[in-house]
């Protein structure tokens, strides 16, 4: 169970460039792009569960965050191509638009394409776009990839992170939030029905929404780490940036153990510190409690 | 649903149902890099069975515990024989030979045979043996490993 402390806060797309030479300058380090594809998946709602465990304890019904990352080649569309990957990037992906398609994920998640970057990929991207919004069926999937590498052999679902969160920490006079994180790795799978989604389904979970962040991150001092990110919703309608006209600042640092009093109120320190470096230009705050809540029960509505 | 956790194999587990089976770690040095840099995983992931008994336990619920504990390994000319004692809450549940050839043509009938021969010697009459494979088109030792010990472990 690890604790997570964070605080978040918002720069509009005006501002990103004086903002990353700031972080640059304050962490020491440069800014390293990354994304992740995150998807929740919630309990089957045609399954009757009860709330209380064979021990009568009352166990709430929780998603559970499926996240990996993905290779850059799936994210950026032609105009990009020859551009170096670095923090740049970010600042072309203004709108809704980007590469991704609900139909690549749902591939992904059915594991009907080998998700390894190879040479193919540009091609598959192209075909991807191309198809999209219609039914794709095996045989153009077939189509697309004719690696070599996608033989029976690999219908192995690729690694997730498996992530159960707990509701915020409550309190009023909290300064930072944290949250208690349940988590472990899924490596691969095999047998009949290998992929991501028939193993969740398995477990009685089924898919819910999912979303796209790509973002640049600072590892500063004390474990700590800064992101800044664009986060787009995928959806079979389309795709939508959530983050439109800014970029999300997730200033966040992990604590291995939940009873580590000590560490948590050192790491508390170490964030209200960063915040009162960043104030004035940058506001970090607590986000509502109520809005990280990953529990199905409450009827509350995520995005 | 099965879950079966390795100690010889880096602590991994397998879950399996339904015939598919998903391989999960709870060792930190086996998480993949890219998952810790993207901050997917926080790395300190715990163990697929902590997370079934505590977050999911309104869904699933241990029914039996088997727990093999100081098993031996003894390496008989290229064949690795495991043998290990298993218990349940209930008391002993059996003998546990796991058998494994180095090398693809290392004439695996034959030495399971061998094997056989010494079990009918001591009169042990009462076993079985799994040599099943998940699925015919893919390979996946643990998931292979883990599935053959459901299978041989069934009763």
């Amino acid at each position: 169970m690890v604790q997570q402390l964070s605080l978040f806060g918002y720069i509009s797309d005006d501002g990103y460039d004086l903002l990353i030479s700031t972080l640059t300058t304050i962490s020491g380090n440069p800014p390293l792009l990354y994304n992740s594809l995150c998807t929740v998946w919630k309990p089957n709602p045609s399954y009757d569960v009860e709330n209380v465990n064979s021990r009568n304890q009352l166990v709430e019904p929780n998603r559970i965050k499926l996240t990996k990352e993905l290779p850059f080649s799936y994210l950026i569309n032609e105009t990009m191509v020859g551009q170096p990957l670095n923090f740049k990037i970010l600042k072309s992906f203004t709108n809704d638009t980007i590469s991704l398609s609900y139909v690549m994920t749902r591939n992904i998640l059915h594991n009907e394409v080998l998700h390894t970057s190879n040479a193919s990929t540009t091609t598959e991207i192209k075909n991807g776009s191309e198809h999209a919004g219609q039914i794709v069926n095996e045989n153009d999937i077939v189509d697309v990839d004719m690696d070599a590498s996608s033989t029976p052999s690999n219908r192995s679902c690729s690694p997730w992170s498996l992530q159960i969160s707990d509701i915020p920490a409550a309190g009023n006079n909290r300064s930072v939030s944290m949250q208690t994180i349940a988590e472990t790795i899924i490596l691969s799978s095999a047998g009949e029905n290998p992929s991501i989604s028939s193993l969740m389904s398995g477990f009685g979970y089924v898919f819910e929404y999912q979303y796209l962040t790509i973002g640049v991150k600072f590892f500063m001092r004390h474990g700590l780490i800064l992101e800044l990110q664009k986060i787009w919703q995928i959806q079979e309608a389309g795709n939508s940036q959530i983050t439109n006209g800014g970029f999300l600042i997730k200033a966040y640092i992990n604590v291995n153990r939940g009873t580590d009093i000590d560490r948590i109120n050192y790491t508390e320190t170490v964030l209200m510190n960063l915040k009162k470096e960043l104030q004035g230009y940058i506001e970090l705050s607590v986000p509502d409690r109520q809005s990280m809540d990953s529990r199905v029960a409450h009827g509350n509505i995520l995005i | 649903m099965y879950s079966i956790t390795f100690h010889h194999h880096a602590r991994q587990t397998v879950l399996i149902k339904d015939k598919s089976a998903v391989v999960t770690t709870a060792a930190a040095a086996d998480i993949p890099p890219a998952l810790v840099f993207n901050g997917s995983s926080t790395g300190v992931p715990e163990s697929i069975d902590t997370i079934l008994s505590s977050k999911l336990s309104n869904i699933w619920m241990q029914r039996q515990l088997i727990k093999g504990d100081s098993g031996e390994t003894l390496i008989l000319d290229g064949l690795t024989v495991r043998l290990v004692n298993l218990f349940s809450s209930t008391g002993f549940k059996g003998l546990l030979i796991e058998l494994q050839v180095a090398d693809e043509g290392g004439e695996f009938d034959a030495r399971v045979a061998g094997i056989e021969a010494h079990l009918a010697e001591i009169h042990a009459k009462d076993y079985k043996t799994s040599s099943d494979s998940m699925a015919a088109d893919s390979h996946n030792d643990i998931c292979d490993l883990a599935y053959q010990y459901v299978c041989a472990l069934e009763s």
